[in-house]
């Protein structure tokens, strides 16, 4: 992983917590690709972290967009993010993408929950652009909590299916993906709660699981995060993990030799046993199955957390 | 997609090479590496052609050492399956899919007895940007043709196509006579395509057309050669008696063949040559057909020896630009569109769409 010495060219607020960054790369982009995602270097506490944030545009040859929400109950990278001015240095790597939009389906569902919009606009214009059918549903907790709302529905029209849970209640997603045939795909990106939901919808409904894509940055939890303690009892570890602080860093920084890869959730190999719990498991990853996380026996540590205290070995 | 900007590129990645003849292709893995990108090819049980990325997304075994399971490939290292959509179906210990596992796919249009490939971006993937190389699978056309690896710049064949005079040279016991060399002709171009037409008039025809003919006396003898960038050239080529009226449009007491060639960049120094050799006449004749497909063989085979020893020489003289005559005009055209076509993928055009730059809510 390559990281560019970048700068900010433009900070513009969209709408409340979120804020529009147009990042310069010292060297042309490759070709834009819908679903691709940015590294960045940003420091919590006076350490280096990286996060990944989805490239909404390239606005120029060397230009790119993203866009940040502020989560306070977040691990401290996106209030990083919202300090950042026109003219800062940024360390980031050129675009890849692990979330890449196949052009042969039938039909198209794109479902964006909030902030999760940013990896789905890109995919909704090229879908669009070849007439590839579309549907583009955005949900969020109010219109004024969703970026990039007005030019949305001008450019998709009625294409872009709005709902804000404060004017319509919670939306029915049985209702919203009944009229999906079954060789239609769905891409979706938000909060991992609405995932969870259409994830267990779409299994239930007996869909092909291929045909579900979805991005997971190991965003926000049902649960905001908290400190809370961890006993490695194997290695004679007891030590609090901070709100800002994932467990993987926290084992990490103990001593704990945690082994890892994708940290956003995925790939499963920081998943630690569970051996007594004093409180709730707050899951955040997709590695492991509703079963697996009602089990509650193990636990993704780069995304997942804790209400309270709790127990664990490490392999 | 990774068209990373690099500016030493030879070949365009949004085009379309063919990638396999279509009885190549069948219900079983087939490993190619096309302009530098290793892609698995097989057929669904269907017939539909799929091309993945040749290497699994977990430890980048190629997929082609592993085996298809009815329409899916299973990765012969771990039994991670990819569906022809390039996604994970099958991931080994775990109960979910990792949501980012998925291997590449490319673009394929089977069309005129060719499967074509788009290696660059999908979106742009327009077939109707295939040549139309119709004369391949066509009632009025017979013929067939073949595959030779040639180990060159696949812009060294390019060259050659659009510029007959060599036939003189190095196929004078077939098709080339002083006729060709002397000749002159006429270029034009489009944006995507490069036309030279050479007529010979009244010449003592080579052996070839003159066995082929079968009438005595001096002919007409006609090249139109037209490049479809950026690496397809398809020629028009016959004779008819002098006197018959062939330049004035009236081909009947004549023959005509089509030739298509169609060069795949393997790498920047080797590509797979895709040739078909048609004709419009005695179309049932089977024993024809396989004669001009061997005749064609032997004689690209002529080409093959001079282009390898060429590509050898371009190597030992890294620095050295080729030195270009007249006779170089429609080559230096067709390099001129290919150039253009690469150059317009590193300068990405402005992609901006700044009506996102919206106020704050």
């Amino acid at each position: 992983m390559h990281f560019h010495d970048a700068s900010i060219t433009a900070v513009v607020p969209l709408c409340e917590d979120v804020r529009r960054i147009e990042i310069e790369f010292p060297v042309s982009l490759p070709v834009f690709d819908p679903g691709s995602h940015l590294d960045l270097k940003i420091y919590v506490g006076g350490r280096s972290e990286i996060r990944s944030y989805s490239v909404v545009e390239h606005s120029a040859p060397r230009r790119l967009v993203i866009a940040v929400r502020r989560l306070p109950q977040s691990r401290g990278g996106s209030l990083y993010m919202h300090q950042l001015q026109a003219g800062d240095r940024l360390e980031a790597t050129l675009p890849s993408n692990h979330f890449t939009l196949g052009l042969d389906a039938e039909e198209v569902l794109l479902i964006a929950g909030g902030i999760g919009v940013t990896p789905l606009i890109g995919m909704a214009r090229q879908l669009k652009a070849l007439n590839i059918p579309l549907c583009f549903a955005y949900l969020g907790r109010s219109r004024a909590a969703m970026p990039f709302l007005d030019s949305l529905s001008e450019e998709f029209a009625e294409q872009l299916l709005v709902w804000a849970d404060e004017e319509r209640g919670v939306i029915d997603l049985h209702a919203l993906l009944a009229p999906l045939s079954s060789a239609g795909e769905v891409y979706m990106c938000g909060p991992v709660p609405m995932m969870d939901a259409v994830r267990s919808l779409w299994r239930a409904q007996q869909r092909a699981a291929a045909r579900l894509r979805f991005e997971t940055f190991g965003g926000a939890g049902v649960i905001p995060a908290q400190s809370f303690r961890v006993q490695v009892p194997a290695r004679g570890l007891d030590f609090m993990v901070p709100a800002n602080r994932s467990l993987l860093d926290a084992l990490d920084e103990a001593g704990a030799e945690p082994l890892y890869s994708c940290r956003r959730g995925e790939c499963g190999l920081c998943a630690v046993e569970v051996l007594a719990l004093d409180g709730e498991l707050d899951h955040r990853d997709v590695f492991f199955s509703e079963r697996q996380k009602q089990e509650g026996q193990h636990l993704c540590a780069c995304v997942s957390r804790v209400v309270g205290s709790i127990t664990v070995e490490l392999p | 997609m990774n068209l990373s900007p690099a500016t030493d590129r030879t070949f365009p990645m949004n085009s379309w090479y063919v990638a396999a003849w279509d009885y190549e292709l069948e219900h079983k893995l087939l490993a190619r590496k096309i302009c530098d990108q290793p892609v698995v090819l097989y057929r669904c049980k269907d017939g539909t052609p799929v091309a993945l990325e040749d290497a699994c997304w977990h430890r980048l075994l190629p997929l082609s050492a592993g085996s298809l399971v009815n329409d899916e490939v299973r990765c012969g290292y771990h039994g991670l399956v990819f569906n022809p959509q390039g996604r994970c179906t099958h991931m080994p210990s775990q109960e979910t899919l990792n949501p980012s596992a998925c291997v590449k796919t490319y673009p394929l249009v089977e069309r005129h007895r060719f499967v074509w490939i788009w290696m660059g971006e999908a979106a742009k993937a327009d077939p109707d940007l295939i040549p139309d190389v119709f004369q391949n699978h066509h009632p009025q056309w017979s013929g067939d043709g073949g595959i030779t690896d040639l180990a060159c710049d696949y812009r060294l064949l390019v060259d050659n196509l659009m510029d007959l005079t060599h036939e003189t040279y190095v196929h004078g016991s077939s098709i080339g006579n002083d006729a060709v060399a002397e000749a002159p002709f006429t270029v034009r171009h489009t944006d995507d395509n490069v036309f030279l037409t050479r007529w010979m008039l009244d010449i003592d025809p080579p052996p070839f057309f003159k066995k082929q003919l079968g009438k005595p006396g001096n002919v007409d003898r006609w090249q139109m050669i037209t490049f479809h960038s950026a690496a397809t050239v398809t020629i028009d080529v016959g004779v008819a008696p002098t006197g018959t009226g062939a330049p004035e449009g009236d081909r009947s007491a004549g023959l005509s063949g089509f030739v298509i060639h169609s060069a795949t960049p393997v790498n920047a120094t080797s590509c797979r040559y895709f040739w078909a050799f048609l004709r419009n006449y005695k179309l049932a004749d089977q024993r024809l057909t396989t004669e001009w497909r061997e005749a064609a063989r032997r004689i690209f085979g002529e080409d093959k020896s001079v282009l390898e020893l060429q590509q050898k020489a371009v190597e030992q003289y890294p620095d050295r630009e080729f030195y270009f005559l007249n006779i170089d005009g429609g080559a230096m055209w067709a390099r001129r569109l290919i150039d253009r076509q690469i150059a317009a993928e590193i300068a990405q055009p402005d992609t901006a769409k700044l009506i996102l730059r919206q106020a704050a809510g």
